[in-house]
């Protein structure tokens, strides 16, 4: 599976449609080093699909990305100067369809923000 | 061909296992073609199926190398591009190992280092995903 290794979750909190997740990322992950050598990065690509393994651990189902309408890279994630980040996620079922908003937090720092919707 | 699967490293910063393109087929100023196999060091490959963020990183990648060709043709280092948003994304398909996905990219907008591109995958004339990027180069 893809991003084994590359985070951990610390808490997880659900009420309702709103979901607070804390992970943990591992700077040592060989992506870290491939993206870039020497100035560790986490790619935009990577903080779109740890939303997708933060909802299927909750659902304890695997989910398919059907469409983004927006995501905004806002601020660089470090993962040495930031190895902490809360993803605070709001997923509102509809027919075979999770309609997603999420943002990653940490502090007063916004890092990314994606409305998304997948398929169950 | 522009740039081989031998050279794709010199116009790219990222490195294996995160490169994501293995040629640049064709660059002018108004878009750029790549070519990309789906292998089984692939770190998005799950049950033999690739996964969206490797077709993303695709598109981005193909936009990095189209760039890096136009303007350096590969001399000095490459420069760090990042993915300021993405919008419009629709997954159509998901390819499986060993296939080989053709991607096009156009250029909507452009204004110093601030890209905006239209960028598609497609595996056997189908279409797998779609998206807008906006590319912030270094």
């Amino acid at each position: 599976m893809s991003l084994n290794g590359f985070f951990e979750i610390k808490s997880l909190t659900a009420e309702a449609e709103k979901l607070t997740v804390t992970i943990l990322l591992n700077a040592d992950h060989p992506i870290y080093a491939a993206h870039f050598p020497g100035n560790p990065i986490t790619p935009g690509v990577v903080e779109i699909e740890l939303v997708k393994k933060v909802l299927e651990r909750h659902l304890g189902c695997t989910i398919r990305l059907m469409s983004i309408s927006r995501c905004n890279f806002l601020k660089i994630l470090n993962p040495v100067e930031t190895p902490e980040v809360t993803l605070n996620i709001t997923a509102i079922p509809a027919v075979e369809q999770l309609k997603v908003t999420a943002a990653a937090q940490h502090n007063e720092s916004t890092f990314y923000k994606l409305t998304a919707v997948y398929q169950q | 061909m522009k740039v081989t699967q031998e050279n794709i490293g010199r116009y790219l910063p990222q490195k294996h296992p995160f490169i994501m393109v293995d040629s640049l087929v064709d660059a002018t100023e108004t878009g750029f073609e790549s070519q990309f196999t789906v292998r089984t060091d692939n770190i998005f490959l799950e049950d033999d199926t690739l996964m969206e963020p490797s077709l993303i990183e695709n598109i981005a990648q193909t936009c990095g190398a189209g760039f890096g060709f136009l303007q350096s043709h590969g001399a000095g280092e490459p420069r760090l591009g990042f993915i300021g948003a993405i919008t419009k994304l629709m997954v159509h398909k998901l390819p499986r190992l060993h296939d080989l996905i053709e991607t096009k990219v156009s250029i909507v907008y452009s204004m110093e280092n601030i890209f905006v591109a239209k960028g598609e995958n497609f595996c056997n004339g189908e279409r797998l995903l779609e998206c807008e990027m906006k590319i912030v180069l270094n």
